[in-house]
């Protein structure tokens, strides 16, 4: 391993610290955290990724790294960068390879009492509707109806008898991106995705059946969240197609632009400039896989519908919302007093926009954005609303997730499967997954506290709690 | 040894050995595998050829790891072991393995980051960042 050089991380205030610009960096750093989770990034490589990031050309503002963040490759994950439209370039790696991965979340008029009685039989059905796993096909579709897909994600869905237009309405972008162009999505990815329409994937994607536990605002009842009341969380992206456009992507990138390769301090940072014609192609490709990941939530969402109303002839499920977390967006932000568009990357970043933002649905525009946070598996997840000082601090931005802090393999070691589902057990949460590893993997024991993310969110002023969920039943890869 | 595996906080790192670039290219196949199974308890009764070419080592290397995830997608098929021939730039290998369905766990993506190839002593050594 190469030894890690010390940066010089200065406090700000107790939930801000910065690293001033050394060397090649054209701006700073600016870290959201208290001094515990600081601390823990400093223990791998997060905040050099940020400083590399604060080095690429056109890059506006500071390199931001959120409250969850940890290492990745190349960004790190828990990061937001925002790039010049003249200056500036895009890259699919500061985007993940997993493109608009995210989060909808699903309301329930239904008490935990109510469910509890039916919880495996419902859980079963979910299961059965939501394929988790590899190997596991989803919904049947033709060239022709992937093209649309690609090009009207949600909507396709519903234009398809999944869901309605009131959930479209309750969606980032209304679930889809418009500048989508299928012509440059390269055959590999439309081959990799053509089975996977529908399904959950593995790794930390789930489907969380959750108890609204404790409610921090009268915004509250705005989302239709209701203390006592089940709702459900899904987490998943845009599966083996959004994978293989940006790896696709990075290669035709590195065979383009071999000079920018050759100064890049770590070749996953690969980026064409945003003038460029395959920047224009990337940016085509990177929105039909974000509405293919849009359009697969959809379905998920709608498949946990039905299996409530096939238990629970009555009850209604309703779309709270739906964010992405790995995205690139062009936005409108204030930079040195003058309104300023960018290419806002979120990589492991929820955008977390205030009450008045045009970009909000009409139903939350004078309350603020809901942002969706799962927490790792058998701890809370989180759902916050937008505030003003999201726009003055982090591009409009907060964490996304409760971050790692071990890996897999010590993972394996250290949770047995046994012993996780039996820790569970006494929280009262039932899990059916795919494979028992995943169980190991995936142990609430190897993230940071997600609270402790939320909370420094919260006091930050970037995004405030409204309501704490707590699963019930957890469905996974 | 033929592999390691390697801590990485989010994401999972192996290195793969050999006395030549081909068995080095074979042993990956078998490092990537072991991330989510043992490669020597897997059946060998599926077959995929594999030809990818490109004009540097570390881009061959991501080619043909990403060629498995994209057959891991496309056929449910995930490779137990690799014959491997590099002749110039190109890359010609014959995979045997399972189907995939009897192991679970997903691999998203091949990534450059932190990607090494190194020749010394007659000994090759390659190291990979796999997104999971």
């Amino acid at each position: 391993m190469n030894e890690k050089p010390v940066l010089d991380v200065v406090k700000v205030n107790d939930f801000v610290y910065k690293i001033e610009p050394t060397g090649k960096m054209n701006v700073p750093v600016k870290i959201f955290a208290d001094e515990n989770l600081v601390k823990k990034m400093q223990q791998d490589s997060s905040l050099q990724q940020a400083c590399n990031v604060a080095s690429m050309p056109g890059i506006v503002g500071e390199s931001i790294v959120m409250s969850d963040a940890h290492q990745g490759y190349g960004y790190c994950i828990g990061g937001v960068a925002a790039f010049d439209m003249e200056e500036g370039i895009i890259s699919p790696g500061g985007i993940g390879f997993d493109q608009n991965c995210g989060v909808r979340l699903l309301t329930t008029n239904l008490t935990k009492e109510q469910v509890e009685g039916k919880k495996s039989e419902l859980l079963e059905k979910i299961y059965k509707a939501c394929p988790v796993g590899v190997g596991v096909d989803g919904v049947r579709i033709t060239p022709d109806e992937m093209k649309e897909v690609m090009v009207q994600g949600a909507k396709w869905a519903v234009a398809n008898g999944y869901g309605s237009k009131d959930d479209l309405e309750h969606c980032e972008a209304g679930g889809c991106l418009p500048e989508a162009d299928p012509k440059h999505v390269p055959d590999r990815a439309l081959h990799r995705g053509k089975r996977q329409l529908g399904t959950v994937g593995a790794g930390n994607h789930f489907v969380e059946l959750q108890v609204v536990d404790e409610v921090y605002s009268e915004v509250a009842e705005k989302f239709g969240l209701q203390k006592g009341n089940v709702v459900v969380m899904i987490h998943c992206g845009s599966r083996g197609f959004g994978h293989q456009v940006c790896s696709d992507y990075i290669r035709m990138i590195e065979d383009a632009y071999p000079n920018i390769v050759a100064s890049l301090p770590d070749k996953n940072l690969i980026y064409a400039p945003l003038k460029s014609e395959l920047a224009k192609k990337f940016w085509g490709a990177m929105n039909a896989a974000a509405n293919f990941a849009f359009c697969n939530r959809h379905i998920l969402g709608h498949n946990v519908r039905q299996a409530f109303i096939e238990l629970f002839p009555d009850c209604s499920v309703e779309t709270v919302y739906d964010v992405c977390h790995n995205i690139a967006k062009r936005e409108t932000h204030v930079v040195n007093g003058e309104q300023k568009e960018l290419m806002v990357h979120r990589k492991g970043a929820t955008r977390a926009f205030p009450a008045g933002s045009e970009d909000i649905p009409e139903a939350y525009r004078a309350i603020g954005q809901p942002v969706l946070i799962p927490g790792s598996m058998g701890t809370s997840s989180w759902v916050l609303v937008g505030e003003k000082g999201s726009l003055e601090q982090s591009f409009g931005s907060t964490a996304h997730g409760a971050g790692r802090m071990m890996s897999r393999m010590k993972a394996k070691k250290d949770f047995p499967a046994d012993d996780v589902r039996a820790d569970l057990a006494k929280k009262g949460i039932q899990i059916k997954a795919a494979t028992l590893k995943g169980i190991s993997e995936e142990a609430p024991g190897a993230y940071k506290d997600v609270d402790e993310v939320i909370a420094v969110s919260d006091s930050a002023g970037i995004a405030r709690k409204v309501a704490r969920l707590v699963p019930i039943g957890v469905i996974k890869g | 040894m033929n592999y390691e595996l390697l801590e990485h906080t989010a994401d999972a790192k192996f290195r793969a050995y050999g006395k030549n670039k081909e068995a080095a290219f074979a042993n990956a196949v078998k490092g990537m595998t072991a991330i989510i199974t043992d490669p020597e308890k897997l059946a060998k009764d599926r077959e995929f050829p594999v030809t990818v070419t490109a004009d540097d080592n570390k881009k061959l290397l991501f080619d043909f790891l990403d060629q498995i995830l994209f057959l891991m997608d496309t056929e449910h098929f995930v490779p137990a072991e690799a014959d491997v021939r590099i002749e110039g730039n190109t890359l010609t290998a014959a995979l045997r393995g399972d189907d995939v369905k009897k192991v679970g766990g997903n691999l998203k993506a091949v990534t450059y980051s932190e990607m090494e190839i190194t020749q010394q002593d007659g000994q090759w050594m390659l190291q990979v960042v796999v997104d999971i």
